[in-house]
C-alpha cells in the first residue's frame, strides 16, 4: 500500500496510460505530410550532411522519445509534483486547524470542509514512500492520526473531524508537529491547513495552505446571567453584541429560558459597532438561558459563522444560606446581608460569640464577624471578617486615610465591584501570609485579604465601615454578596469554570453535555463545546463568547497559496513539457532520415 | 502553333541560331563552315598555284602587285540540331510545370532552326531516348512537332548518359545539341556532356528551373516522394536542412555547368516563372562577341 491515493496497481495503470498518451502524442506529432519533390536524392544528401556527429540520426528520435517517457514516468512517480526535494516527499505532518473560525462558511462551504479537501488533494500528491500524520489544532493540540502510510486511516480520521467552539492553538500544534517530524527520522515537512498563519519557527519545512475568505459575522461577545443583589430572588441577563463587518447588519436577538422567551428583539448594528442589552426582573429558582441571534441580515453579505450566534448562561438555584452575624451594631452591614437572597441571618453580640461551641458554629454556613476577632482554634470553613483587631487574620496596624491604589477585580469576592473614587477615613492593614491574596491595596498596605486553605476560606476587610462612603454605594452590598458567595463556596466540591478549554471537575458524578449525552472523563479534561453541562443537579454553562472576534481572512478569494517560493505546479509542468518539446525540436528539426 | 503564340513568333523571327563552324553539316546553308570555298563572304587571299580556278584570281591585286593571288570565300553550310528534351517525372514539377516550358523552348528552337534551313531532330529522353525521333526539314513540318510534343508526358527516371550513348549509337550526325532539362538528377550529366563534346557536337544546355527545386517552401515532418522513381523518404524538414539542400542542389548545378563548359558547351538557365519573351531572348542570346539578332 502507499499513502497516496494510488496503490501500486493504480500507479502502474497511470504510468501505462501516461506512456500510451506520450507515445500517441509522439506518433501524432511525427505523422508526416506527403510532399512530392523532383528528386529525393538531393534531400537525402542534405540530410546526411547535416546529421549530428555525436549520435546516429536513427537513434535520436527514439532517444528523445525515451527521455520524454522517462520524465513523464518521473512525474507519475512523484504524483504530479516535479519539484524534487521540495514537494510532498517523506514524512508530512498535517496540522489541521479545528478552531471555531474554521466553521466559517463561504458560498455554502465551511472552511473545515475546504481544508479537508485540500488535505486530501495534498495527500494525493504524496509520493509512494511518504507517510502522513495529522495533528488536530484545536484548543488543545492533539495527534489525531499517528504516522501511517495507509490512506484509509486518514479517511477515517477526517470522517469524524469536529471543530472546537474555542480558538485553535496553532503554536502548540506546530510544536507538536515539529516534534513528530523530528522523531520520524525522515525528511519531511509540516503542512499547516488553517485560516490564519502564526509566527512560529519550526525545524521542518512548513507549508501553509490558507483556507477561507474575508467574511462578515455578527457575534454575541458576552452573555451573563446573575442574581440581582439589589432584588432578592431576581436575576439579570446581559448580552453584548458586536458586528465584525464593514457593513450594517441586523439580527433578531432571542434569550430563552428553556421554552420561555425572556427577550425577543430586533437589533441593528452599524458596521463594526456593538450593543449591550439587559433583561432583568425575572424570578426563578434556577434558570438555564440561551441567547441566540437569528434571521441575521448583513447588507450585501451573510453571516459566515454560526457558533458565535449562540451563547449559554446559567442562573444557579437559590440555596438557603445560614449566616451568623456577630456585630456590636452596623446598620449598613446588616442591610447588605439582608439583601442576600435566601439568606437566614442570626445576629448576636460579640459577647455571645465566645459562648458558642464549634458544633453550634458549624450549623451556620458563614460567619460574618464585625469588629469581632476570630479566636484561634475556631476552624469554621467560611468566615468573613470586618476590621478584625485580633485572632485569626488579625490586622497588623492602622492605616490613616488610605487610598485604594489597586484591587483584585478578577477575584470572585470582588466580581463586578468597582471602588473608583471611594473615600476611606480609617482602615486596618494586614500582614499577609504566603498564599494570601490581597483584594484591596493602598500602596504597600493590604486593606483586604482573602485566604484559602484546604477546606477553609476567609475574607478580611480592614475598612472602618463607619468612616467610608463605600457603604453608601451600590458596590457595598455587591462586595458583601460576592464575599459571602465565595466564602460559602469553600464547601463546594464543584467550582464553576465557565471558559471553554477549562476542565470540568465532577468527581464520580455523571456529566451530561449540551446534547444530553454523557461526557467522558477525557472530554471533561478540557471542555471544547459551548453549552450547558449538567453535573448531578448542578448546571454549568461553558461559553465561547470571550473568543468571539473577527474571522481571519485566510487566503484571498480562497485560492490555493503556499509559502513555497517555487511557482505553481501547473507552470512547472508546462515549462517542463515546453522544454522537452524544444529539446526534441533542437535535436530533430535539423532534419535527418528516420 | 499552340506552343508559340504570335508574340513569341515575332520575337523568334528576329533570332538566329548560331552553330560552331566545326559542327555544321555538308549541305549549303546559313552557317559558317570551317571550309574556304565558293561562298559569298570574302575570307582571305592565297598565292595562286597551278590548277586553281582562274575565275577566283584577284586581277585587281595582280594589277597592283604583279602577283597572282587567289580570293578565298567562307563556305556556309547547314546544321543538324538535336533537341534533347527531358521528359522525366521531375519535369512535371513547378508552376507552370517545367515540361510545358521545355516544350515551348523545343518548339522555339525548332521554329528558328527550320526557318534558317537547318535539319532539326527532336529527341525526347528519360531513361532511354525515343526510338523514332522527329526530324523536321522545313516550316511545313512544324504541325508535326506540335502533335509530337503534345504526346510526350513527363514520367520516368533520368539516365542522361545512357540517352547520349543511345543517341551516339544511332549515328546522330554532328551538329548542335540542345539539352532542355531541369537537370534534377544527381548523376550522368558530366559523362553525357563530355561524350557529346567528344562527338564534336556544339552543346547548348538550357536548364529549366523552378522555385521548388532551388528554394522549396515546405517545412515540418514530411514524407518526400520522388516524382520520377516514386521513392519515399520521411524527413523533418527545417531551416537547417533546407539550407543544406540548397547547397547540395547548387553544387550539383555548378558541377553540371562546369562539365558543360568543359565540353565546349554553353550554359543557359531559365525559370518557369519568367515571361516568355525574356526567356526566349536569354535562350537565343548570342555568345559574347556575337549578335544573335539577324
Amino acid at each position: 500500500m502507499t499513502f497516496a491515493s494510488f496503490g501500486w496497481g493504480a500507479l502502474a495503470a497511470i504510468a501505462g496510460a501516461t506512456a500510451l498518451t506520450v507515445l500517441g502524442l509522439y506518433l501524432l506529432r511525427r505523422t508526416p505530410k506527403p510532399q512530392l519533390v523532383s528528386n529525393v536524392t538531393f534531400w537525402m544528401r542534405a540530410a546526411q550532411s547535416s546529421r549530428p556527429r555525436f549520435l546516429r540520426a536513427s537513434r535520436i528520435p527514439w532517444l528523445a522519445f525515451l527521455v520524454t517517457l522517462l520524465i513523464a514516468m518521473l512525474f507519475v512517480t512523484e504524483i504530479g509534483d516535479p519539484r524534487f526535494g521540495r514537494g510532498v516527499r517523506g514524512t508530512t505532518v498535517i496540522v489541521l486547524a479545528a478552531g471555531r473560525s474554521m466553521g466559517g462558511t463561504f458560498a455554502g462551504e465551511r472552511r473545515i470542509d475546504r481544508a479537508t479537501r485540500e488535505v486530501r488533494r495534498w495527500v494525493d500528491r504524496t509520493t509512494a514512500g511518504g507517510r502522513v500524520a495529522v495533528v488536530r489544532a484545536g484548543m488543545r493540540p492533539e495527534t489525531l492520526l499517528a504516522l501511517t502510510d495507509d490512506p484509509a486511516d486518514l479517511e477515517r480520521a477526517l470522517a469524524g473531524f469536529e471543530l472546537d467552539d474555542g480558538p485553535a492553538d496553532l503554536d502548540g500544534a506546530l510544536e507538536l508537529a515539529d516534534r513528530i517530524v523530528t522523531a520520524s527520522g525522515d525528511p519531511g515537512q509540516i503542512l499547516l491547513v488553517a485560516d490564519r498563519d502564526v509566527e512560529h519557527e519550526t525545524q521542518a519545512t512548513r507549508v501553509l495552505i490558507p483556507v477561507g475568505v474575508p467574511s462578515d459575522t455578527l457575534a454575541i461577545t458576552d452573555f451573563t446571567a446573575r442574581r440581582d443583589p439589589l432584588a432578592a430572588g431576581e436575576y439579570v441577563a446581559q448580552v453584548q453584541l458586536r458586528s465584525f463587518s464593514s457593513r450594517e447588519g441586523s439580527a433578531r436577538l432571542r434569550i430563552m429560558d428553556g421554552e420561555v422567551p425572556l427577550l425577543d428583539r430586533r437589533v441593528t448594528l452599524p458596521a463594526g459597532d456593538g450593543a449591550r442589552l439587559t433583561a432583568q426582573g425575572f424570578s426563578a429558582e434556577r434558570a438555564e438561558l440561551e441567547a441566540r441571534l437569528e434571521d441575521i441580515e448583513i447588507a450585501g453579505s451573510e453571516d459566515a459563522l454560526a457558533v458565535d450566534d449562540v451563547a449559554p448562561a446559567v442562573v444557579p438555584p437559590l440555596e438557603p444560606l445560614s449566616i451568623l452575624f456577630v456585630t456590636p451594631g452596623n446598620v449598613f452591614l446588616r442591610a447588605a446581608l439582608a439583601v442576600h437572597p435566601n439568606a437566614n441571618v442570626e445576629q448576636i453580640a460579640p459577647g455571645d460569640f465566645a459562648s458558642r461551641d464549634a458544633e453550634a458554629l458549624a450549623a451556620h454556613d458563614v460567619l460574618v464577624l464585625d469588629r469581632t476577632p476570630l479566636p484561634e482554634g475556631v476552624d469554621h470553613p467560611s468566615v468573613v471578617l470586618f476590621s478584625p483587631t485580633d485572632g485569626q487574620l488579625a490586622a497588623s496596624g492602622p492605616a490613616e486615610s488610605p487610598r485604594v491604589t489597586a484591587m483584585l477585580g478578577s477575584h470572585p469576592a470582588l466580581r463586578g465591584v468597582r471602588l473608583d473614587g471611594i473615600r476611606i477615613g480609617r482602615s486596618l492593614r494586614f500582614a499577609t501570609d504566603p498564599g494570601d491574596q490581597v483584594l484591596i491595596r493602598s500602596g504597600a498596605d493590604a486593606l483586604a485579604v482573602a485566604r484559602e486553605v484546604p477546606g477553609r476560606r476567609l475574607v478580611a476587610y480592614g475598612l472602618d465601615l463607619s468612616s467610608t462612603d463605600l457603604v453608601e454605594r451600590e458596590a457595598f452590598p455587591l462586595m458583601v454578596h460576592d464575599s459571602l458567595h465565595w466564602a460559602a463556596a469553600a464547601r463546594d466540591e464543584l467550582p464553576l469554570p465557565r471558559r471553554l478549554g477549562e476542565p470540568l471537575y465532577a468527581a464520580d458524578q455523571t456529566v451530561l453535555g449540551p446534547d444530553g449525552e454523557p461526557v467522558s472523563a477525557t472530554e471533561r479534561a478540557a471542555i471544547r463545546q459551548q453549552g450547558i453541562y449538567h453535573v448531578g443537579e448542578r448546571a454549568l454553562a461553558f461559553s465561547g463568547t470571550v473568543h468571539a472576534r473577527e474571522l481571519p481572512s485566510g487566503a484571498t478569494a480562497g485560492r490555493f497559496r503556499t509559502s513555497d517560493p517555487l511557482p505553481p505546479l501547473a507552470v512547472l509542468v508546462a515549462a517542463a513539457l515546453l522544454g522537452l518539446m524544444l529539446l526534441e525540436w533542437t535535436l530533430l528539426h535539423r532534419g535527418r532520415l528516420e | 502553333m499552340a506552343f508559340l503564340d504570335r508574340v513569341a513568333r515575332r520575337v523568334l523571327d528576329r533570332m538566329r541560331l548560331t552553330v560552331r563552324p566545326t559542327a555544321t553539316a555538308m549541305r549549303q546553308g546559313g552557317h559558317r563552315s570551317p571550309f574556304k570555298a565558293s561562298g559569298v563572304e570574302f575570307a582571305d587571299h592565297r598565292p595562286y598555284v597551278t590548277g586553281d580556278d582562274v575565275r577566283h584570281i584577284d586581277w585587281k591585286a595582280f594589277a597592283r602587285h604583279g602577283q597572282l593571288v587567289m580570293r578565298q570565300f567562307e563556305e556556309e553550310k547547314d546544321a543538324f540540331i538535336h533537341l534533347l528534351l527531358d521528359v522525366t517525372g521531375s519535369m512535371s514539377r513547378g508552376e507552370p510545370p517545367k515540361i510545358d516550358v521545355a516544350r515551348r523552348l523545343a518548339a522555339s528552337f525548332t521554329y528558328v532552326g527550320v526557318r534558317q534551313f537547318d535539319r532539326v531532330r527532336v529527341v525526347p529522353f528519360a531513361d532511354v531516348v525515343e526510338e523514332v525521333p522527329l526530324a523536321l526539314h522545313g516550316p511545313q513540318d512544324l504541325p508535326h512537332l506540335e502533335r509530337y510534343l503534345s504526346e510526350e508526358d513527363a514520367a520516368g527516371p533520368t539516365f542522361f548518359d545512357e540517352a547520349v550513348k543511345q543517341l551516339a549509337s544511332r549515328g546522330a550526325p554532328r551538329g548542335l545539341v540542345v539539352v532542355i532539362s531541369d537537370l534534377m538528377a544527381p548523376e550522368g550529366w558530366e559523362d553525357g556532356f563530355r561524350r557529346l563534346g567528344a562527338m564534336g557536337h556544339d552543346i547548348r544546355v538550357v536548364r529549366v528551373g523552378c522555385a521548388e527545386d532551388l528554394d522549396p517552401a515546405f517545412e515540418g515532418e514530411l514524407e518526400l516522394r520522388d516524382a520520377e522513381t516514386d521513392e519515399r523518404v520521411r524527413l523533418r524538414v527545417g531551416k537547417g536542412l533546407l539550407e543544406r539542400y540548397r547547397v547540395e542542389v547548387k553544387k550539383h548545378l555548378e558541377a553540371c555547368r562546369d562539365a558543360c563548359r568543359r565540353a565546349g558547351g554553353r550554359w543557359i538557365e531559365v525559370d518557369v516563372a519568367m515571361p516568355t519573351d525574356a526567356m526566349l531572348k536569354r535562350v537565343f542570346a548570342a555568345p559574347e562577341g556575337r549578335s544573335a539578332a539577324s
